[in-house]
């Protein structure tokens, strides 16, 4: 058996439900998030990288789920044998039931383009700088500032709020108002 | 209202707990085991011939925008500078010059297939006169199945130095993963084959792939 099988074999058994929450929130429906998954396993374990943990692995395939992500979107060939192996799947898994302000933000995530959720989720979950991201998903840094900048507009608009602007919230003082009457 | 970073992590976290005890589906599993295990032997492949099929790519702009897996294999010249081990060709088999196509052979009938580029059905006159300048490739139809056949065989085209594309025989014999290694103007008809991962023979005549006894 070849080095990565194991890791591999740990890196799923260990740590799946993780990589499928990542995946749930860039994917754009349900049912791609375990194709996300086992494409990032795969662009991973294919590529030239070697792991020295389960630690590194798992990082290494949360950030190829992103950039898979919109991937998928450019790929045909992909996005068919997504197709054929939706085909063959006997039954879809259900995704979890969210509740609250989670269900919300995983809602209004998919009324993004794929590259719009990318963007949001490598730069203000994952905290990357606009570099960064633009590195991760082959983008160009204006490009990165766009998606991001339209992702959120559209989060603010569905969410009621502007999330991920500095605000300062606003206090009320009471003052007095002299008016000086020549 | 909280961070988006921290919104977007309360909900990744919510997911986690909702996916718990979710694994991954033995055969998905296995699908991504084997989809790595062709990249990395196509990768160890291409490094280790790569160069060895780096001569006359005089077909190869006909084939820009064609959609085809492999990078297409082009029929070697039998020079001195090529170090393989293949065997030294006599004197007597040095090729002549490329004649192009004949008439006959290239006013065939196109065939127009889904997924494929237009072709001809490579007969026994047309590949008496392959030679330098030709090209050849595979073409896959189902690369990954994913429960647990065999892809079905490649398809192989030819085409020639003028462009035209000649469909050889059907391929009898295929592996889980075919791919060209080598092809050369002295080797009577057949392609050097990564075939599951063993070195075999593809007959172009009789699109047969046969184990190469040479090792």
């Amino acid at each position: 058996m070849s080095r990565w099988e194991p890791l591999l074999e740990v890196l799923v058994r260990e740590r799946y439900p993780r990589l499928l929450a990542r995946a749930a929130l860039v994917a754009a429906t349900p049912a791609e998030a375990e194709d996300l998954v086992q494409d990032a396993l795969v662009a991973t374990f294919g590529g030239r990288a070697k792991f020295r943990s389960v630690e590194q692995a798992e990082q290494y395939v949360r950030r190829a789920i992103v950039s898979r992500s919109i991937d998928r979107g450019r790929s045909r060939s992909s996005e068919r044998r997504a197709v054929e192996r939706l085909g063959s799947r006997t039954e879809l898994a259900p995704e979890p039931t969210l509740t609250g302000i989670d269900r919300d933000l995983v809602a209004a995530l998919r009324l993004l383009s794929a590259q719009q959720r990318a963007c949001v989720v490598l730069r203000h979950l994952d905290d990357l700088s606009v570099a960064q991201t633009a590195a991760a998903l082959k983008l160009s840094d204006g490009a990165v500032k766009r998606y991001a900048s339209d992702g959120l507009a559209v989060l603010a608009a569905r969410l009621g709020a502007t999330p991920g602007l500095d605000r300062t919230p606003v206090r009320l003082v009471t003052s007095t108002e002299v008016n000086r009457n020549a | 209202m909280p961070d988006l970073g921290e919104l977007l992590s309360h909900a990744e976290r919510a997911l986690e707990d909702g996916f718990a005890g979710r694994a991954a589906a033995p055969r998905g599993v296995a699908g991504a085991k084997t989809q790595i295990r062709r990249r990395r032997a196509v990768r160890q492949w291409s490094q280790g011939v790569g160069a060895v099929a780096a001569v006359g790519l005089i077909a190869a702009g006909a084939w820009i925008g064609v959609d085809h897996r492999h990078t297409p294999a082009p029929a070697e010249s039998p020079t001195p500078s090529v170090s393989t081990p293949a065997p030294t060709p006599t004197p007597t088999a040095a090729p002549s010059p490329t004649p192009a196509p004949s008439e006959t052979a290239t006013s065939a009938a196109l065939t127009n297939e889904p997924n494929l580029p237009p072709y001809r059905p490579l007969t026994p006159e047309i590949l008496a006169q392959v030679g330098s300048g030709w090209v050849v490739t595979l073409h896959e139809t189902s690369p990954f199945p994913q429960d647990g056949r065999l892809p079905d065989p490649p398809i192989v085209l030819l085409a020639s130095p003028s462009g035209d594309l000649y469909r050889a025989a059907p391929v009898t014999g295929a592996g889980s993963y075919t791919t060209v290694l080598r092809w050369s103007v002295d080797s009577d008809g057949t392609v050097v084959v990564l075939n599951g991962g063993e070195r075999s023979l593809l007959d172009l005549a009789t699109g047969t792939i046969t184990a190469d006894t040479r090792g």
